[in-house]
Parts: C-alpha cells; structure tokens; sequence
C-alpha cells in the first residue's frame, strides 16, 4: 500500500507539474520568457525544428561519447599507476582536484586555437570526465577488502596476481558509479565546449535561440539535454547494477 | 507497577517470494503470556522465532495481527503517552552529537519536564561513568555506550523495562561484567523487565523466569522460574544447580 | 609543509609543459603566453584582479548559502509533509538532469542579462544536490534512534527537531562540499555570459582585447578560489564525520 501510494504522489505531482506550467505559460504569468507546454511541444511536432535537433544530438552525443571515452581511459589509467606507485600518489591526488577545479571557460577559447572548433567539446567533456574516473577508480582499487589481500598474498600471489584477480574487479563497482555521473558532467563539457564557436550542436542552438529570442526553440532543446543526461544515467544505473550482482558485491 | 498481558497474540508478515507473489508468513504466536509486576523475565530461542517481535509488540513499535497486548489493561500506546517505558537494544542508539549528560537528559526533553537537580547526577552514577558526562559517545567504548543506554531507558522510571540483546555486540569479558552491572542496576528500581538475549547463561544469571520460544511462529516452549536469591555473584554460575538449569534450558533451545 | 610542496610536482610539470609548448609552437602572444607571463601580470597588478576576485567570491557564496538554505527548508518541508515530498520529486529529478550550466541562457532570459541571474544560476546549482542529501540525510538516523523517540512518546516536531534535522548534518556537510566546488565554477560561466561584473566577465573582455595575460590571470585566479573552497569543505565534511563516528 505504501508504494501505490507514493506513486499515486509522485503521479500527482507530474500532473500539478505539467498543469500548472501550461497554465503559467498560456498566462504569461512569468513573463514572455516561459513559454507554454503547449509551444514547447509545437517545436517538436515541427519537422525542420525536430531535424535540427536530431542532426544537433548527434554531433553533441559525438563529442561526448569522444571525450567520455578520453576522460574514462586517461582517468582509470592514471589512477592505476597511483595505486601501483605509492610515492605518485599525493601529487597525482592534487593534480587531480586541480583538473576539476579548471574553468571551463577559460579552457574553452585556448583549445578553439590550439587544437580547434571540432574537438573542444571533445576536450572539455573529457576533462571532468578524467576527474570523476581517477577519484572513484581510486577509491575502488583502495576499497578492496585488506582481509582478502592477505589471503591472496598467503596463497602467494604475485603483485600483478593480486591487481588482476582482487583490487581489479573489487574496484569495477565504484567505477561504474564514477562513469553514471559522468555521464552528466561530460554532458556539461560538451555543451559549453560548443560555446565557443563549434559548427553545430545542441549547444550551439541554446546559445543562437536564447540571443535571437526564440524561447520555445530554448527550451525545447533544454529538455531534449535533460532527457538525453536522465537516459544515460539511467542506463549507466542499470549497467552499475549489473555489475554489481556479476561480482556479487554484498555491503558489509 | 506494569502488569503485562499477551493473550492469543499472533503476528503474520506480507513478503514477496522471489517469484514476486506476496505471500503472508506467521513470525509469532498465538502466544499467551503473563508477566507480574516487578519480574525480570528472559526470553530465549532460536534465531528468527520471533523474540524481537514481542518485544515490539509489547513496546508499541508494532501492532499484533490478532489477539491483545495489554499494559495494567492497557494498550502499550497508553503507557508510551505516560512516557514509563524504557528500552535499550543491541545498538546502543545514542545520539553522537550529543554528550552523555545532555543524552540522558533525552527523555525529560520529550516528556516535557525539568529534570530533577541531582537525577542525571544519579544516572551517571548508575551507568558508573562518573567523570565522563561531557564526553560524546565517539570517545566511549561499546559497554560505556551501552551502559548510557539503559541508564537513559531508566532516566524516568520507567514502569516497564525493555531490553533487546542488551549486549549482543559486546565481546564476553566485557558482557558477563555488564551482566552484573545490570543486576545491579537493576536493583535500584525493581522494573518490570523483558529481556531477549540468546546466552542461556545471561538469561539463568539475571531472571526470576525464563520463557523458551520455540522456531518460527514463536510459541512457548517453557516456562521456567529460576529460584536463585538476590544479588546473584559469579559464584552462583560455578554450583551445579545453574549448570542444571542452563543445560535443561539449552536443551530445550534444540530443534523438536 | 614540505609534504604539500612535495604533491605539487604534477602542477610544476604542467606549468613546464605549458611553457615547452609556448615555445616549440611559437604562438605569438594573442594566441597563447607562457605561464611566466601571467604570474607576472598577477603579481604587478593585484589591483586590477581584486574587485572582479571579490566580486565573484561574493555571488558564489551568496549563491551557495540562498541555494543550500531553500534546499534544506524544502527536504525538512518534505519531510513533515508525505503529499509536498511526491509533489517535489518529479520537479526535483527533472532539473537536477538537467545541468545548470545549459540553463544559464533560460534563466538569463527569464530574469535579464543581470547579476542577479548569476545569483540565481549559483543557488539552483547547490539547491538540487543539498535538497537530495538533506532528504536522504533526514530518512538516515543512528541505528535505532528512531524507535527509541517512538517509545519515549516523542511527536513529529520534537523527532525532526532533536533526531531527524541533527541527524542530517553529514548530509548536510557533504552537500556544502558539493556545491564549493562547484559554485565559483558556475559563477564564471554565468559572469561571462551575462557579463556584469566578476573574474568571469573581465576573462571575456580581456581576451575580446587579446590581453591573454590578463584573461588566463583570470581564469588561475578563478582555479585558487575554487581549489581553497573545495578544501576548505572538505575538511568540514571531515570534522562532522568525526564527531558523527559513533553512529552505530
């Protein structure tokens, strides 16, 4: 009974949600600038405006997928050569919390000349991505359980044994969960990234609908980023959860 | 005084089978039970028989399927609102941002009364912490905590005393001193007291009677009163008569 | 001390790798300056740097402290109130998917190319993780607690106020870490599209100059606030953890 109920709530909710933004739009209740559920949804049943958003999906999803892929590789990377060499560690730690502390716009402009309008989104998805997989890479590698280590080590186990056959596969949980939220973070790079002057784009057309006031378009492509995030967190979940059941991670 | 009454009290659970059909399991009962004023009575049995549930039960945390719990003819609720319950379980459940003074000093805030000028003077002294009243519970050890606990479960005299595996999470040296600790504990006040442990020995050690429940749905096995005087000494857990009863009740603890 | 400067090396061979770079691609200096060039411009004219530096650390604190405020009022409003917590959820999950940064240019349309949007770009980003946590945070009390105020007979208020909101605090600490590190982070990108004032807005108006220096000067100045923010969180979150040891 308990979980109707908190459906029913929650159904409730997307209900008073979806209500009330077409009401406050059709009103005009916030101004020019909130446009009706009504309109944002005209956008989507108009072709060439749906076109646009296809073909601008796929060059994002493109250079997110690129530096997703970038970020994972690097970060995962780095931090297994943290884990194998000890006296690395501390500086690698803070190099990364420097990567992550990185504005992304002022990375932005020096990447558009030195390496080019295409691959900065690329670059700057790429980068929390790499944060986010070392920090939680890190943390799974270091979370594999020490009474294991030394049964392993008692069997005699080599170093290598021990990386391939316990911390390895001990750390693949906590790195699923480092790639779920990178997903979103990559997301973010991507889209600024375009900012600053690439072809095209879901970025590109927030930026052209917002400074020529085209305010359904903006938020018509807003929700489709939402939509695009919420799915790969969902499907990263799930794969999370794969994972986990495969290794038979059992808390405590 | 707390006079406690169980008649035909049972308790079914819903639970999803793996096939995901809901299906409905009987944890305890029908179970009948007095218990007088002033009694210790230990509650023993197997793992999953139910014991935690009476307690619940009798605590007000939970409500039976079928039959009545009753307080002094009351439902446990009434003497939750006269706030003269105490409970303490296996976590000590103290609340770490504060200190133990100002943990013990809990109930009083609830019930919305002053505490009295040398009460939490006197708890402390009860749980034998003395010197460690503005110590948080990060800085205490298990018994420490544990003894906090039921000192704070006795802080308003409670007239029903409700103790789950009080110290299950104890290692045994430190268990069979806060047996005795208990006891004398206790002795101050003579409430009527529930206890749920699975040591045969804490249970013959502290209790006027034992209840043995047997497996899943939780029924009374036995019923044995334990004729020992008071204060009981380690002494007591050396003679033969203790090992008689505590063999006879582990035996009893042995699947039908 | 010397551990601190020891864990800078990967910092020290960027900052060479940069130079190397510099030098062997022979920009010229509109396009990319060596690092020396910016410490130089950093440290001959602080004053240049201060009121836009001050600027953005005011909006980004101001932002963390009005978002993490409305984050938790709204988790304690869901708590006490079953039907306000499913109400939430759907508009909770829907903009936290949604990263703030691409909703600059919605809010920036809904309340102007003003500071203030910048405010509120800031207080939305810490509002979502906050409310997420405190919720969570709420729903978490030391094993037991919970039944022990049903016994002792306490009322919701009395549980929220001396269980539920104390029990929340590491949620609470956490959801400050979260929010630091990104907060300046947000602000920047807010001050550079709005441009009204801050380490954002004069990072866009010097590289439109093609003072590098200035802007990349900006940008470190941006990447200390951040860093010493984060740090400084984190060992918030640390000493909560500490005090909190004692859970179970």
């Amino acid at each position: 009974m308990r979980l109707t109920g908190r459906f029913l709530h929650l159904a409730m909710g997307c209900a008073v949600l979806l209500l009330g933004w077409e009401v406050i739009g059709r009103a005009g209740l916030l101004g020019k600038t909130f446009p009706s559920l009504s309109a944002v949804l005209r956008v989507y049943a108009d072709a060439p405006r749906w076109a646009l958003l296809v073909r601008s999906s796929a060059a994002t999803l493109a250079s997110v997928a690129a530096g997703y892929a970038v970020g994972i590789s690097l970060g995962a990377a780095v931090a297994l050569l943290a884990h194998l060499v000890p006296s690395l560690r501390g500086g690698l730690d803070r190099l990364a919390v420097l990567v992550n502390a990185l504005p992304v716009i002022a990375l932005g402009p020096v990447l558009i000349i030195t390496a080019g309008r295409e691959s900065t989104p690329a670059a700057l998805a790429a980068v929390p991505v790499f944060f986010l997989l070392y920090t939680s890479t890190r943390v799974g590698l270091r979370g594999a359980s020490p009474r294991l280590e030394l049964v392993l080590t008692t069997l005699g186990a080599s170093r290598r044994q021990r990386l391939t056959k316990l911390e390895a596969i001990a750390a693949v949980p906590s790195v699923f969960r480092g790639m779920k939220i990178a997903a979103s973070s990559a997301m973010i790079g991507a889209i600024v990234g375009e900012w600053f002057g690439a072809p095209s784009g879901l970025g590109v057309v927030v930026l052209n609908s917002m400074q020529n006031f085209q305010i359904p378009l903006l938020w018509a492509t807003v929700i489709v980023i939402a939509a695009i995030t919420l799915s790969a967190y969902g499907l990263l979940t799930l794969a999370e959860r794969a994972a986990r059941r495969r290794i038979g991670e059992c808390d405590g | 005084m707390a006079i406690l009454a169980l008649t035909g009290v049972t308790r079914s659970f819903l639970r999803r089978t793996r096939t995901g059909r809901r299906e409905s399991f009987d944890a305890l009962g029908p179970l009948d039970v007095e218990i007088g004023d002033g009694e210790f009575v230990a509650l023993i049995g197997a793992s999953g028989c139910g014991k935690s549930t009476v307690l619940r039960l009798l605590a007000g945390l939970d409500e039976p399927t079928s039959g009545q719990v009753q307080i002094n003819g009351q439902p446990p609720r009434e003497l939750q609102a006269q706030h003269s319950l105490g409970i303490a379980f296996q976590e000590h459940a103290l609340l770490p941002w504060r200190t133990v003074e100002s943990n013990l000093r809990l109930p009083f805030e609830i019930a919305g009364v002053a505490a009295p000028a040398d009460r939490i003077g006197e708890l402390v002294s009860l749980a034998g912490l003395q010197g460690f009243e503005h110590a948080r519970p990060a800085e205490l050890s298990g018994g420490m905590r544990q003894r906090v606990a039921i000192a704070r479960a006795l802080a308003l005299r409670p007239k029903l005393l409700l103790l789950d595996e009080p110290f299950g999470a104890l290692d045994a040296v430190t268990r069979r001193r806060m047996n005795f600790e208990l006891e004398r504990i206790w002795l101050e006040g003579r409430p009527t007291t529930l206890m749920i442990t699975h040591s045969v020995d804490e249970a013959v050690l502290l209790a006027d009677r034992v209840l043995v429940l047997t497996e899943r749905p939780g029924r009374v096995r036995r019923d044995s009163a334990v004729p020992f005087a008071r204060p009981r000494s380690a002494a007591l857990m050396r003679t033969a008569e203790f090992h008689r009863l505590a063999d006879e009740l582990t035996a009893e603890l042995e699947p039908a | 001390m010397r551990r601190l400067i020891f864990d800078l090396w990967p910092i020290l061979l960027l900052l060479l790798l940069w130079q190397m770079w510099v030098s062997a691609a022979g920009y010229s200096s509109i396009v990319l300056v060596p690092p020396g060039a910016v410490l130089s411009d950093l440290l001959h004219f602080p004053g240049a740097y201060l009121s836009a530096a001050l600027h953005t650390l005011v909006f980004a604190l101001a932002g963390l402290g009005v978002g993490m405020a409305l984050g938790l009022l709204l988790a304690l409003a869901a708590w006490l109130c079953d039907l306000l917590a499913g109400l939430t959820t759907p508009f909770a999950l829907l903009l936290s998917s949604t990263p703030v940064v691409c909703l600059i240019p919605v809010i920036a349309r809904l309340f102007g190319y003003e500071s203030r949007t910048e405010l509120i770009a800031v207080a939305l980003m810490t509002f979502f993780p906050t409310f997420v946590y405190c919720s969570a945070g709420l729903r978490q009390p030391p094993a037991r607690t919970g039944d022990v105020l049903v016994v002792l007979h306490a009322s919701r208020w009395q549980t929220l106020r001396l269980l539920a909101l104390p029990a929340a605090l590491p949620a609470l600490a956490t959801a400050l870490r979260v929010g630091a590190t990104y907060s300046v982070l947000v602000a920047l990108v807010a001050e550079y599209l709005m441009q009204a004032g801050g380490l954002g807005t004069l990072f866009a108006v010097t590289m439109q100059q093609f003072q590098l220096a200035r802007a990349l000067g900006a940008s470190a100045l941006a990447m200390a606030l951040s860093v010493a923010l984060f740090e400084a969180t984190r060992a918030i979150e640390e000493r909560v953890a500490e005090l909190y040891r004692a859970a179970s």
